[in-house]
């Protein structure tokens, strides 16, 4: 510790004492990411992925550790209980503040038994599957406050898929975020091995729905060859709250990912979320549904990385605004040099739905290879008034049609979706254009 | 009872239709009472959409002069949605896709709409499949979204299923029997002829003779530069075919005059 680190703002003097418990291997590679932390400047406004949010909210700021509510007081958990004990989940986690879990897996034959535990017990007792994973797609080098997380993660969630494993029923993950006004870091490592093929529920709320939040959360997926993933992340948080979330996947050779990103709460989000197709004859294919009102502001960054030859990658992205909501979309596409035969789409589409909602779309490619084919588009617009015209023509009043075309919108998305998860969305879509 | 069938559904004193600052229709007259079918025929370009949908509250096309009545209410007071629960109907020439939108949602909430919130919906599903064999349109239909990859014949047929649902008073049916193949035409034809009563009134926008056989109008229009320069019979409708709208032209002036 050096007195100039207590001196600068944000700058983290020391880790906490009781992350210093880990194995020596993670406590060093939590010092290397502190530094990495402090040593690293404040990413300037005027900077890429920087223009639309301010970074100093992502500052660490020294407070009281985070809370964790009773799990009694957690409806979504009683519900996912209930659903666990229905055998329609494979396996059911509840993350609290990241401070108390509760884990529960089904019986299974134990070839298609998951292995789910928090990330610190699965550091102590799976070196082997943690180690050479954890931080190898978002690590202190990926950016500030990715360093920071690195660092100060104070638990998360492991999940290994054995080889060759097909998990029937969804694993649900609910992260019930802190109700004290401290940072909470979270991390999630999924390592799906061979052959296994996992759908992963991964849910983000606020456990109180008047206390502003902050969290900073890292979720790394690593897609092992031929493994097939289905990732879908909602972040449900209360509107007072701050959440900063990154996400990458790689895929090895031949492996699949799905993953939908619904970001529907929250004060301010600011996500980046990617693929990293590294193996040969990968397929990725990232949706995200974002649903602002009132002053929501959004800032999302997708990527899908080329790097495997007869890669195929498609994202759509929809966004849709209302009131004075605010969604600024930057969307990259990569395809390495000497990559041959990838395929990658993008497509960003805005909805506003008042006049006083915003949204920005910047696509970039940056294709170092010929042999590609690749198309990109953005839209942002209000409803259109002919489809509207359409359904006012049978009958239906203004307000209604309105209504029914944002869901058209989404539905296409949320059809991907586990059918637990469509009704939710769609219920909370529903509730949030009632007063359109 | 015989009063109410002397009754005008559709009531148009002088009207022209603005689009883009410009006037396609031009002080057009037409009367259509209960029990009749009226065939609007005309020259690409006369302005036979443009009428339609005005009358049906298109916010691209104005009434920018003259009265169009529905059952005795000023049309330009209503909201399009207004003016289906009213009882007009507009199958439009060119229907619109929504992705995302499907057929019995779209259906059903339309039917919510006309019939009110309160509505016995459970019968919907026989209803709605009942309209659907009827036209021989593929059930699957119903879980497809609205005219999204159909083609253009199945998205006429769709129109029509629409108007079987709804039961207009007055429908308004924009060159439905266009890109239908034989078949096709005789079952929509079919549809046409089991909707229509003595209560209720036709617009058939059409550019061909052929589907004249099977719908009988009681009165054949023909429209060139925005109004109506000729109304007969169904022979009108045969002279057209034999000569073409060249014999109609003179008459303009004299109509006009
Ligand atoms: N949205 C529009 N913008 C500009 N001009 C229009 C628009 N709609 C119609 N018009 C013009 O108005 C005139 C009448 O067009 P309309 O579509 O009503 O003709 P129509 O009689 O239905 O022709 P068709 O038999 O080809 O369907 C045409 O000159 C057309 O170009
Ligand atoms: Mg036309």
């Amino acid at each position: 510790m050096t007195t100039t680190d207590q001196d600068i703002p944000g700058q983290l003097a020391t880790l906490p004492d009781e992350l210093t418990s880990d194995p020596d291997w993670l406590a060093d590679s939590r010092k290397e990411s502190r530094k990495a932390y402090n040593a690293s400047d404040l990413p300037i406004r005027s900077v890429h992925l920087w223009r639309y949010t301010d970074p100093a909210l992502f500052l660490h700021s020294n407070g009281s550790a985070p809370v964790a509510e009773s799990n009694a007081d957690i409806p979504a958990y009683t519900e996912a209980l209930s659903k666990f004990s229905d055998g329609s989940l494979s396996a059911l986690a509840l993350d609290n503040a990241c401070r108390t879990f509760e884990i529960k897996i089904a019986q299974a034959a134990a070839k298609n038994t998951p292995v789910v535990m928090t990330l610190r017990q699965a550091a102590i007792e799976r070196p082997d599957l943690v180690q050479s994973h954890l931080g190898s797609l978002v690590g202190a080098q990926f950016g500030k406050f990715e360093a920071l997380n690195m660092a100060l993660w104070s638990d998360g969630i492991f999940i290994y898929i054995p080889k060759g494993a097909k998990l029937a029923e969804p694993i649900h993950l609910l992260r019930s975020g802190s109700s004290g006004e401290a940072w909470s870091y979270g991390r999630t490592l999924i390592v799906a091995d061979e052959d296994s093929e996992v759908t992963l529920i991964d849910e983000y709320f606020s456990a109180n729905a008047a206390i502003s939040g902050k969290s900073n959360n890292v979720v790394e997926l690593i897609g092992l060859s031929r493994s097939n993933i289905h990732y879908f992340a909602i972040q449900r948080n209360n509107l007072n709250s701050l959440s900063f979330y990154t996400q990458r996947s790689v895929l090895h050779d031949s492996a699949k990912t799905t993953t939908v990103f619904a970001t529907l709460g929250a004060k301010q989000h600011k996500a980046d979320v990617g693929t990293v197709m590294k193996g040969r004859r990968t397929e990725s294919l990232q949706y995200g549904l974002v649903f602002g009102s009132g002053k929501q502001q959004f800032d999302h960054h997708t990527v899908h990385i080329n790097q495997g030859a007869n890669g195929y990658s498609n994202l759509d992205f929809k966004v849709v605004l209302k009131d004075k909501a605010h969604s600024a979309y930057t969307g990259l596409i990569r395809v390495d040099k000497h990559v041959q035969n990838c395929e990658a789409y993008q497509s960003n589409r805005n909805l506003l739905l008042t006049r006083g909602a915003r949204a920005e779309s910047i696509p970039e490619l940056e294709i170092l290879c010929d042999e590609v084919i690749c198309t990109h588009g953005a839209t942002v617009g209000p409803i259109d008034e002919m489809q509207l015209f359409y359904l006012m023509n049978r009958g239906i009043p203004k307000n209604e049609a309105t209504k029914i075309l944002v869901r058209g919108f989404v539905e296409p998305t949320l059809a991907l979706m586990p059918d637990s998860l469509q009704g939710q969305i769609r219920r909370h879509v529903d509730q949030r254009l009632e007063t359109l | 009872m015989s009063n109410k069938s002397n009754k005008a559904l559709l009531h148009l004193t002088d009207v022209s239709v603005t689009v883009e600052n410009k006037q396609v229709v031009r002080g057009l007259s037409l009367t259509i009472k209960a029990g009749e079918i009226h065939a609007l025929m005309g020259k690409n370009g006369s302005g036979k959409s443009s009428l339609s949908n005005a009358l049906m509250g298109h916010p691209y096309y104005t009434i920018s002069a003259g009265s169009a009545e529905l059952m005795g209410q000023n049309v330009t007071e209503l909201q399009a949605d207004e003016r289906s629960r009213a009882g007009l109907f507009l199958a439009f020439q060119y229907p619109q896709a929504i992705p995302g939108v499907t057929v019995a949602n779209f259906m059903r909430s339309a039917l919510i709409a006309h019939r009110g919130k309160e509505a016995d919906m459970r019968g919907y599903r026989k209803e709605l499949f009942a309209a659907m064999d009827e036209l021989e349109i593929d059930r699957d239909f119903a879980g497809r979204y609205i005219n999204d990859g159909f083609s253009g014949g199945e998205k006429k047929r769709l129109e029509i299923l629409q108007l079987f649902l709804l039961q207009p008073t007055m429908a308004i049916l924009d060159e439905t029997d266009s890109g239908l193949d034989i078949d096709a035409l005789k079952i929509v034809a079919a549809g046409i002829n089991k909707f229509h009563t003595a209560k209720n009134g036709i617009l058939l926008v059409t550019h061909y003779q052929r589907i004249l056989d099977y719908v009988i109008p009681d009165y054949v229009h023909v429209m060139i530069d925005g109004n109506i320069v000729k109304t007969g019979g169904p022979e009108v409708a045969l002279e057209l075919e034999e000569g073409g709208y060249e014999v109609f032209q003179p008459a303009k002036t004299a109509v006009g005059a």
